[in-house]
């Protein structure tokens, strides 16, 4: 269970100090994927670790130059600064000024923040002590009611983060202390808590109609301000100097969300933009290695993920030898080369290896993705084996219908498509608008075959296995079990990583064994997990990136060098 | 309308009218073609972000804005509310549509007319160079180049100018729309020119086959008999003869710069109302999408007239054309 005690939960206030929860090497930290261009929130809601830095709220601005303005490109821009933004990159962009009680580190770790202590005193129940002293960017306090009302908002189904918190019974303060009480133990509580954005509800009240947009924005504590903001498109923040932690060594951030990805590169290449926070892995990458006023890094880690998904009700896909025929006819190094220009690795199951191997012994983890890579190892011999004990012996038809926004899952569909034919699945790949493709895919699950890529929401390994497995999210009343997979063991394994604390061994055991049954059932079939890639000016550096970086206070972690 | 005497007043309250209805009808289109396309507006706005997305979410959208209500009611409400001015709010942003609107106005509308002043400039000063010049080599050169520059499509020419003037040269810039007055135009000359290229060719073969016609006037060799300077002829005799053909095109030019300024706004990243609208088509914004097509249509039908009230001012012949059927 994380509790205060093991986890050096607590620090002086007006001293703020890293103070790892240590979920990294026991937790399993869940997270999926986000389908797509569109999921990359999906995952989002799942998540587990891999952090960024942060000293405890501190933005560590002694320690670092100072840099006056950082411009960058950012891969998602907010619709509204509503605080109710959010389980995805979004939270990136929204909670470097609006921040949270506790935060993920660089090494994505939690760490106190506006609280100074946390801590699970329950299975459903966790405290938080508020920070004393510490003030909105208008000067007045910051109230455990603050804090109360903060939570709340994500009671309501608008909330991009009500996942978390549909299982919110109450929040409460007394004193300086907060209590947060869950219907169920849900083991994300902590990393839900840490993207909460905690925000002045005097000032929300009285802008309520109006809250989040250009002329209204909204007020929080964080190191950065809001300054100006321009829907979808660009966002400017200033340094608070009064920040609670030190005023922060940027002085200012421009960020800005660029349509067109070729004007992108030209804006970093003359130097408009100081960096790209999120390049797609793909050919696009090779051009910004090309540049020679830019530093590129890369990432296996970030919980990102492309899979097939097969509705396991229908035919011919309701039986396991079609699925597993499909899954022996995919060439994923092929993939790889093709879809992303060799900038990803080939999947064997849900979670890249890099962010496995953060709470399970690296030894453990390559013989266990040896044994999921034999097992769905690109074999036409063994897919035509598989098709000759099914229900379609002879080969069938199949449709699959891909966002046009999606270049890479499409170009995946066409390798497959070729492989496919050898062992006598006739694919077709239509194309359709991005909203179309979700609607059909997850609000109606009417694909029979469908194509996912995306990344988990929050650095939780279990998120995305969790998350599209869970027969609970099966349709009508949940949509990301698009397969409409059902198994009883799948269902037990699930309800006890939710119920296991982050910290515990017995939720990695648990998600190994879900990955070992969804890898026998095959409802989803793995291609591959993209590189996570971002751009920057040689002078800057953003020491430990990783995928995730939107889970973290990402801009303690770009230094002038 | 019978009351109004006036023959050219008469004419241009029928030719209000007229553009009334055509708006009237553009919005009642295009909100068809909305509801007509495949998904729906409050599915969409839910998966913006999937993990936010749920049943009951998209139940709750579809309260919030009336969109389980029948078409026919949602069309009149529409309706009833811009006769208030009342535009509605997006619903990605919850920001009042009208302000929306008309503060990307300050960059769309300066971009195309930016765009149209050099676009007109060059290319009436071209094509009436290629047609004192026809059959010439200067006529050949300027009508290929033209025609290579309306061939190109904006997004290439776009990514083009950025590469040649923004990152070799660096003397403009790649991104944004600037602050104040003289920024702006500093960032919208790239767009503006990219915009311009492809609208020159038309102006341009317009302008020369108008201005060859005049040449052949009488008028214009009775001119050149009585000894008139070639460039009193052009004022006097050859540009007053071409300006009806001349202002037609920049009219279709200026018409079709409001759409093709939408792929120029994305190359150049500018917030213009052409970005706004793709953004909102793409995540079936409703009113977003009905406020900037009620805008588009007043503007076309508004050039329209206003086309068509020049050539009252223009040409006498039409102004005794429209008096004559007027008087009928």
């Amino acid at each position: 269970m994380v509790s205060g005690e093991g986890s050096a939960l607590e620090t002086r206030d007006d001293v703020p100090e890293r103070v790892g929860l240590s979920r990294r090497d026991v937790l399993a930290k869940g997270g999926l994927v986000g389908a797509a261009a569109l999921l990359p929130g999906l995952l989002a809601a799942c998540g587990s670790d891999s952090g960024t830095t942060a000293t405890g709220g501190a933005t560590g601005a002694d320690a670092q130059r100072p840099i006056d303005e950082l411009s960058l490109i950012v891969p998602v821009m907010s619709t509204r600064l509503d605080g109710l933004r959010g389980g995805s990159q979004l939270n990136g962009i929204v909670n470097i000024a609006l921040e949270p009680l506790i935060l993920l580190d660089e090494d994505f770790e939690l760490v106190p923040n506006l609280a100074t202590r946390f801590e699970q005193t329950g299975p459903t129940t966790y405290e938080f002590e508020i920070r004393d002293g510490v003030e909105f960017w208008d000067g007045t306090p910051l109230t455990p009611a603050d804090v109360v009302y903060s939570v709340e908002l994500h009671k309501n189904p608008e909330s991009e983060l009500h996942s978390y918190w549909r299982y919110l019974k109450r929040v409460s303060a007394r004193g300086t202390t907060v209590t947060v009480e869950m219907t169920q133990p849900r083991s994300q509580t902590l990393l839900a808590v840490a993207n909460v954005p905690i925000l002045s509800k005097r000032y929300y009240e009285r802008n309520k109609a109006k809250i989040g947009t250009p002329g209204v924005l909204n007020m929080g504590t964080g190191p950065w301000k809001f300054e100006t903001f321009v829907p979808e498109e660009s966002l400017v923040y200033t340094a608070n100097e009064k920040y609670w932690g030190g005023a922060p060594h940027i002085k200012r951030i421009v960020a800005t969300y660029v349509t067109e990805s070729s004007t992108a590169l030209l804006a970093v290449r003359s130097g408009t933009e100081n960096g790209n926070l999120d390049i797609p892995a793909g050919p696009e990458v090779t051009q910004y290695q090309r540049l020679s006023n830019v530093r590129v890094q890369r990432s296996g880690a970030g919980l990102r993920g492309a899979f097939f998904a097969f509705d396991t009700r229908k035919a011919p896909w309701d039986d396991v030898h079609v699925r597993r025929a499909f899954r022996h006819c995919i060439d994923r190094e092929a993939v790889v080369q093709a879809a992303l220009a060799g900038f990803g690795t080939p999947a064997v199951t849900w979670v890249p290896a890099e962010d496995m191997e953060r709470i399970l012994p690296a030894e453990e983890v390559a013989s266990l993705y040896e044994r999921f890579a034999e097992d769905g190892a690109f074999d036409l011999e063994r897919a035509r084996a598989e098709l000759a004990q099914s229900s379609v012996p002879d080969g069938f038809e199949a449709e699959i219908t891909v966002s046009d926004a999606e270049i890479d899952l499409r170009r995946t569909c066409e390798i497959v498509k070729e492989t496919l034919k050898e062992v006598g699945i006739d694919l077709t790949i239509k194309v359709a608008p991005l909203n179309v493709v979700t609607e059909e895919m997850f609000v109606k699950h009417a694909y029979s075959l469908g194509i996912i890529g995306g990344q988990a929401g929050i650095p939780d390994q279990a998120a995305i296995v969790t998350l599209v497995n869970d027969s609970a999210n099966r349709l009508p009343d949940g949509i990301f079990n698009v397969a409409e997979y059902e198994n009883a063991e799948a269902d037990k394994l699930i309800d006890t990583i939710h119920a296991t604390p982050l910290d515990d061994p017995a939720r990695v055991d648990a998600l190994v064994e879900l990955m070992e049954v969804t890898n026998r059932d095959v409802p989803y079939a793995m291609i591959y997990h993209p590189d996570s890639v971002m751009a920057i000016a040689e002078e800057y550096e953003y020491k430990k990136f990783n995928g995730q970086w939107y889970a973290t206070r990402w801009p303690d972690q770009i230094v002038r060098v | 309308m019978s009351r109004i005497q006036n023959p050219i007043a008469r004419l241009v309250a029928k030719r209000v009218l007229f553009s009334l209805a055509v708006v009237m009808f553009v919005l009642l289109l295009v909100f068809s073609l909305i509801h007509l396309a495949p998904g729906s507006p409050e599915a969409t706005l839910a998966v913006q972000n999937p993990l936010g997305a749920s049943p009951e979410r998209i139940e709750q959208l579809r309260e919030q804005y009336g969109l389980g209500d029948p078409l026919p009611v949602q069309f009149l409400r529409f309706v009833g509310n811009v006769v208030q001015l009342d535009f509605g709010t997006s619903y990605r942003t919850n920001e009042d549509v009208l302000p929306m609107v008309v503060e990307r106005l300050a960059v769309t509308g300066p971009l195309i007319l930016l765009a149209l002043l050099f676009a007109t400039i060059v290319g009436i000063g071209l094509g009436v160079w290629a047609a004192y010049r026809r059959g010439q080599a200067v006529d050949r050169a300027t009508s290929s180049l033209a025609i290579f520059g309306a061939s190109s499509p904006e997004f290439a020419t776009g990514i083009l100018l950025l590469y040649v003037f923004a990152v070799l040269l660096g003397v403009f810039p790649v991104l944004g729309a600037g602050e104040g007055f003289v920024d702006r135009l500093w960032h919208l000359t790239l767009p503006a020119l990219t915009l311009a290229i492809a609208g020159v060719a038309g102006i341009l073969k317009l302008t020369r086959a108008a201005v060859v016609k005049a040449l052949e006037h009488d008028s214009v060799t009775f001119g050149k008999a009585r000894g008139l300077a070639p460039s009193e002829v052009l004022r006097t005799n050859v540009l007053p003869n071409s300006m009806v053909g001349i202002t037609t095109i920049v009219g279709l030019v200026a018409i079709a710069y409001l759409s093709g300024s939408a792929l120029v706004e994305v190359t150049f990243d500018l917030p213009g109302v052409g970005a706004l609208l793709i953004d909102a088509i793409q995540r079936q914004d409703i009113p977003v999408i009905q406020m900037i097509t009620l805008l588009v249509a007043l503007v076309t039908v508004t050039i329209n007239l206003a086309v068509d009230v020049l050539y009252l001012a223009l040409d006498p012949r039409v102004r005794a054309r429209a008096s004559a059927e007027a008087g009928q």
